[in-house]
């Protein structure tokens, strides 16, 4: 085991390596000069180089590489070139929206996926399961960028309620802030608790049928007892797993969540950079959602050694 | 000059071809009652192709002409209403589907031939080549999807080629890592030491007799991702990425409803449900024939 952990964590940094050899040379080789487009109508050849110069785009393309990757250790992820701002104050200012959202769709898809989950498991086949696996078709079926669009614009056609847009800042206005990013995170949350729902029944009707439990059941124990200390115990190893790795579905999320709710978040960073060709934000932004990936990933596979010590790497 | 006894190709005494067909309808009958909902996604999956294939002949009007019913609601006349130019939406929704799924589609067959392609080699190979392939699979494999969408958008554009290539690009690293798995696996069989032990040089044993017992295992499992490559390829053309109007395509028509919807609330229903039948079909249909071929696959 000790060889599989040695394994994982030399894999890491030749990956992450790699992908920021990706990142930042399949930019450079993008055909066309940020120099001129960015200079546009007032180009002059001595106006262009002195901007080259500027940034730093005179210098021969490893060491310009060298220069990105250091400053990255340093976090410095160069500045942008629409606003010429520091992409890490740019990328520091949303990502507490991006967190909320994320933390509050995790929580509540958590909370209800499982709940539910364990519910339908214990009463498989009764009403309950039925109905609940029923509303996971649609939870799986309808893509969150489709139920977004109808949460916010069917409500107006028939109601007189309707979603407030403009974000109000958590400390300006605690509560205005949590019911703003609530509705978005429930949208989140519909399509994820699905797949914790199905994925917790399924472990949970598989841990109903071991020997240890019928054991339990015999040695007198309150039924639910036997659910939380014997049931759950083991049937949640999985879903710890999938939560984790949720993480790759919350970056996503908020890609289209952020567009379609106007929130300030990095999601909606991305999509803004992506249209305005800033390369260094998306190279910036790109290299982050990996790194911050890929750790996650690690610390899952680790973690599930304790969590499960039956599994053994060869 | 000998003379050829062998009987002409495609000529088969009729009994036995009325023998295939009628096995194939037992199977395909089998299917249906053992995986009734994957049947289901069979339905939407015709459904779906139908509208790819035959949606522009489906129109009735052209689905750029302009008129002056504005933002209408369905009627005999225009079945889906109009949009906020009085565009008759039912022909701009019959289509809308063929960008999201050409796309979707020949992303796949051409990640899926370029995937395995170099699964194989790299299973072939062994040592360095392998590792430094894996590793950078393992590297596109750790953005998610719609990021390394986003991430490609950029750098490659946003023509039809250029989605084209995005979409490919998205789904050969899932199909090296599947196809290099199964090759390593498939490498050990005697038939393959057999094949060499012959005189076979390496093209032949991996093509003549490694290929043909590859591709249905790594086919199937590929099957089930063209679900999220819809989702991809609709979803830039939502976010302003993809397809660009006035092109209808469902995701970029979806987009585009969301300024009108308070008037015309059947704008964005059309297409939204299309995208979720549409991948729910896919999903449904993908999964019944993963479980049809290995029912230990079967996850959830």
């Amino acid at each position: 085991m000790t060889a599989y952990i040695v394994r994982r964590l030399v894999a890491v940094p030749v990956v992450l390596f790699i992908l920021s050899i990706a990142v930042f040379f399949m930019v450079d080789a993008i055909p066309g000069d940020i120099v001129a487009a960015k200079l546009e109508n007032s180009y002059t050849p001595a106006r262009a180089e002195a901007l080259r110069a500027h940034l730093g785009l005179d210098r021969p393309v490893i060491v310009q590489y060298g220069d990105w990757l250091g400053g990255i250790f340093q976090g410095d992820f160069g500045n942008s070139l629409w606003n010429d701002r520091p992409i890490r104050n740019e990328l520091w200012d949303r990502l507490p929206v991006t967190l909320e959202l994320g933390l509050m769709t995790l929580l509540m898809s958590t909370m209800f996926g499982v709940g539910a989950g364990i519910i339908a498991g214990v009463r498989q086949n009764k009403i309950e399961d039925h109905v609940l696996r029923f509303v996971t078709t649609f939870g799986l079926a309808i893509p969150v960028f489709v139920s977004a669009t109808l949460v916010v614009g069917l409500p107006p056609v028939f109601t007189d309620w309707s979603i407030k847009f403009g974000y109000v800042d958590f400390l300006e206005d605690p509560f205005a802030n949590l019911g703003q990013v609530a509705i978005p995170a429930a949208v989140g949350a519909l399509a994820f608790s699905s797949i914790l729902l199905r994925l917790t029944r399924v472990q949970v009707l598989e841990a109903l049928r071991q020997d240890y439990v019928r054991t339990a059941r015999a040695k007198g124990l309150l039924g639910f007892t036997v659910i939380w200390r014997h049931v759950l115990k083991n049937a949640m190893i999985p879903v710890v797993t999938v939560i984790g790795l949720s993480l790759g579905g919350m970056i996503s999320g908020s890609v289209f969540l952020e567009q379609i709710f106007s929130l300030p978040g990095l999601g909606r960073y991305i999509v803004n950079s992506v249209n305005q060709s800033d390369y260094p934000a998306v190279q910036a932004f790109v290299l982050l959602a990996g790194v911050l990936f890929t750790l996650v990933n690690l610390i899952i596979d680790l973690t599930y050694t304790v969590f499960d010590p039956r599994i053994r790497y060869s | 000059m000998t003379a050829m006894t062998a009987p002409e190709p495609g000529v088969e005494p009729p009994n036995v071809l009325r023998e295939r067909a009628i096995a194939l309808l037992w199977r395909f009958g089998r299917f249906v009652r053992t995986q009734p909902v994957g049947a289901l996604g069979l339905v939407l999956v015709i459904l779906i192709l139908v509208i790819a294939i035959f949606g522009e002949w489906m129109v009735r009007t052209d689905p750029n002409a302009l008129s002056p019913a504005f933002q209408e609601g369905p009627s005999t006349e225009h079945w889906f209403g109009t949009d906020n130019n009085g565009r008759d939406y039912y022909s701009r929704m019959m289509s809308g589907g063929r960008p999201t799924i050409a796309l979707a589609v020949i992303g796949v067959i051409f990640g899926f031939i370029g995937g395995t392609f170099f699964g194989v080699v790299s299973a072939w190979a062994k040592g360095w080549v392998d590792l430094l392939f894996q590793r950078i699979v393992d590297s596109f494999l750790a953005l998610p999807g719609i990021i390394l969408a986003l991430f490609l958008v950029t750098v490659l554009g946003r023509d039809t080629l250029d989605l084209i290539i995005v979409l490919t690009l998205l789904v050969i690293p899932p199909t090296i890592r599947v196809a290099r798995s199964v090759a390593l696996s498939l490498l050990n069989e005697p038939y393959i030491e057999a094949a060499y032990a012959m005189g076979a040089r390496t093209p032949r044993v991996l093509g003549r007799h490694l290929l043909p017992n590859l591709l249905p295992p790594v086919a199937v499992l590929i099957t089930t991702s063209i679900g999220s490559l819809l989702l991809i390829s609709a979803g830039l053309s939502f976010l302003g990425l993809g397809v660009q109007p006035p092109t209808p395509e469902w995701g970029n028509l979806l987009n585009e409803s969301r300024g009108e919807i308070l008037y015309a609330p059947h704008l964005a229903i059309f297409p939204g449900i299309a995208i979720s039948l549409a991948v729910f079909g896919v999903n449904l249909f993908g999964d019944a024939i993963r479980d049809v071929w290995d029912p230990r696959l079967r996850s959830l």
